[in-house]
């Protein structure tokens, strides 16, 4: 299966792998695995014991966690997947600029740039009038292989 | 821990089959490479699975209890004087009780009864002769067996029984009543027979006091009745189906000038189709068609997915010989398969797997790069063209050029594989049902001048594909048919062969059988007697057969 051994290059830091082989076999519910180049999360895995089809084998089926695509694969179980490293970073919101981008502050106070809203409505929706209220909101940003987007959204601030 | 998690896991999903190297019989059949041995034949019988390694079973049972002494046994110690002298132990035999129903005793089994017998009263002087229950029929000609035994040793099926002769006096016109009504009764009941001398033929067995000449037992099959009688007649079909030459016909208006030419006549054959299901390439009758390809006796060949692939699989690993009663949930804990009597490890799939998804993969490759368009019979030559091997029937049809039809090529483990490798390689490979549809139903309309049979084994879907394939050409003019499947329920696969008449899937003028029959013991006899018989002394084939991959 050579399109699972496949390492993403990143964007950001080179060197630390995005995604690490695991055991098919021991993929769980809930867990991540990468389909197709894409990272997901696992919302049903079911085994077929070895026999007539062969060796045993995993059928997943999982949605990608940027985009909300369903995506299955079947694996043997002995085979090794990739499942992506997954980092879920809070960041508290300054800005959102006209052309889309948000304005991040970062730990160390300086600020992230590099990010667009997110394309899901209800969730643009909170940011954009969260922010126009002058609300203070922090944005749960998720990053799988080099990609980055925000997930949630937080109301820190007193009202 | 997570090493003993991973352990678990491969544990429950990933059952190892327990191995049955040395324990249980390898499946093969017999190799007519070697020749029409008909007693190797019958030996090869125990290793064919299903009612051939339950006949081969039973031939070593009687073997045994033929062979057993009281001298094998201990002594024990209600023994008498006599009881323990060795001479004597060694003289006493199994005690042989023999029963029979009386449409046996219809049939030429009746002279191997006899011939049993006749041997009982001489040899077994000293001991009590075997007993011999026969069936009592009702019916009106009473003790069935016994009268049939009488019947027939007036030689043929008997004129009518005379009614018996009665005195003449005069009746009161009560009983003149009676007895008119008696005589119209007789004559009802007592119809007198038209003779059937010279007719038909008359019914008798071998007789095994010429000794034990198998062909002449085959042939002899003819006159025996019910099955034996339908194999003699499907053997004797076969061979004038083989035997058939253009130059036998006389000449068309519309023949040109090269099918006027005689030489040319005398060289156009019949094409045969040859049809069978998956379950006969699990059993050893899988190398008595190896046989057939290998020397290009057939023409076409229709198979399901598991006459594919269990092909394949035995040239990776051997199919075993089990038995009907093993438990299913045991088998299942060991990872074996069961198939009738058979046994196939888990292992042997795995293997396949490991074999054919990379074959799968150029395939696709050829698929998007050359816009190669596979069908099932492409497939099916590829695959043999990879096994490379000479015990498998695939490689031999791929090499003589035998198209072999599989409309439904997924309906198995190659199903499985196709299934896996098409989210693997995605969208997967694509093949081709119409094309190939076109392929089968041509090789039939395009058989032109040349007569066509069909040998088809079992039922279901290839047993109708080659009958619809031939009702494009107005019927075939051979049919064989030898399986197991009854009539009653209207299925296809238990058919006769009339119903395809009424189909034109056959000629009306055809030449037909069914043999009921379980192939594996039926057809290893057919084709001893008819295509292996054909075949030339001189070794044909020029390479002796190899049981691994070469």
């Amino acid at each position: 299966m050579s399109d699972e051994e496949h390492q993403f290059e990143s964007k950001a830091d080179a060197g630390a792998s995005k995604t690490f082989p695991q055991q098919a076999g021991t993929i769980r519910k809930n867990g991540y695995i990468v389909i197709k180049g894409r990272p997901c999360k696992v919302v049903e895995v079911s085994t077929s014991k070895t026999g007539k089809h062969g060796h045993a084998k995993c059928h997943f089926v999982a949605i990608d966690i940027f985009n909300g695509k369903k995506l299955e694969d079947i694996v043997p179980s002995s085979h090794n997947c990739d499942v992506p490293h997954v980092n879920r970073v809070d960041y508290q919101l300054i800005d959102i600029s006209e052309d889309g981008f948000v304005s991040l502050l970062t730990d160390n106070g300086n600020t992230k740039d590099d990010l667009r809203l997110p394309t899901d409505e209800s969730l643009l929706t909170q940011i954009k009038d969260g922010f126009a209220d002058g609300k203070d909101l922090v944005v749960s940003v998720m990053s799988a292989m080099g990609e980055e987007q925000i997930c949630a959204l937080k109301d820190i601030g007193p009202k | 821990m997570k090493d003993n998690v991973l352990e678990s896991v491969r544990s429950t999903v990933f059952k190892q089959s327990d191995s049955l190297d040395g324990s249980c019989t390898k499946i093969e059949g017999y190799d007519f490479n070697r020749g029409v041995d008909y007693h190797e034949v019958l030996k090869s019988m125990a290793s064919t699975g299903f009612q051939a390694s339950n006949l081969g079973d039973a031939i070593q049972l009687v073997n045994e209890m033929l062979d057993w002494r009281l001298s094998d046994e201990n002594h024990t110690e209600e023994c008498s004087e006599e009881e323990r002298d060795p001479t004597y132990r060694k003289s006493v035999k199994c005690k042989v009780f023999l029963g029979f129903t009386s449409n046996l005793i219809s049939s030429g089994v009746r002279d191997i009864i006899r011939y049993l017998v006749q041997h009982s009263m001489n040899h077994f002087a000293k001991n009590p002769p075997a007993c011999i229950s026969t069936a009592c029929d009702s019916s009106l000609f009473a003790s069935g067996s016994c009268d049939s035994a009488l019947f027939n040793s007036a030689g043929s099926v008997p004129a009518a029984i005379p009614p018996t002769a009665r005195p003449v006096r005069p009746k009161p016109k009560i009983e003149a009543m009676k007895d008119n009504l008696l005589d119209s009764v007789r004559s009802t009941v007592f119809k007198q027979s038209d003779s059937l001398d010279g007719i038909c033929t008359t019914i008798e067995g071998y007789d095994f006091n010429k000794g034990v000449d198998y062909h002449e037992v085959l042939k002899s099959m003819v006159s025996t009745g019910f099955q034996a009688s339908n194999l003699g007649d499907a053997i004797q079909l076969v061979n004038e189906m083989l035997d058939w030459r253009l130059s036998d016909e006389n000449l068309t208006e519309e023949c040109c000038e090269e099918e006027r030419d005689p030489a040319y006549r005398k060289s156009v054959k019949c094409k045969v189709f040859l049809g069978f299901t998956s379950n006969l390439i699990s059993s050893g009758v899988r190398d008595i068609i190896r046989y057939l390809v290998q020397h290009r006796m057939v023409d076409v060949v229709v198979t399901t997915a598991g006459g594919v692939e269990e092909d394949l699989v035995k040239c990776l690993a051997p199919t075993y010989k089990g038995e009907f009663s093993l438990p299913g949930a045991v088998l299942r804990s060991k990872g074996l398969n069961r198939i009738g009597n058979l046994l196939v490890p888990n292992d042997n799939y795995c293997k396949f797997e490991d074999w054919i998804i990379p074959i799968f993969d150029q395939m696709f490759d050829e698929q998007t790069s050359k816009n190669t368009l596979w069908t099932p019979s492409k497939v099916i030559s590829r695959l043999g063209k990879e096994i490379n091997n000479e015990s498998s029937y695939l490689y031999w049809a791929y090499k003589n050029n035998i198209p072999i039809f599989c409309p439904g090529l997924t309906d198995g483990s190659l199903g499985d594989m196709l299934y896996f490798h098409s989210f693997k390689k995605e969208p997967g490979l694509v093949i081709d049902i119409v094309q190939d549809i076109r392929s089968m139903n041509g090789e039939a309309v395009h058989a032109g001048l040349r007569k066509t049979g069909m040998v088809i084994l079992g039922g279901g879907l290839p047993k109708h594909h080659i009958c619809n394939a031939n009702m494009m050409r107005n019927g075939a003019d051979y049919a064989v048919f030898i399986n197991t499947a009854q009539e009653f329920d209207g299925s296809d696969s238990g058919a006769h062969p009339d119903e395809a008449v009424s189909w034109g899937k056959i000629r009306g003028s055809a030449k037909t059988v069914k043999v009921h029959c379980d192939a594996t013991i039926a057809f290893p006899l057919l084709v001893a007697e008819t295509f292996a018989a054909k075949a030339k002394s001189s070794v044909e084939a020029t390479s002796r057969v190899k049981s691994g991959p070469l």
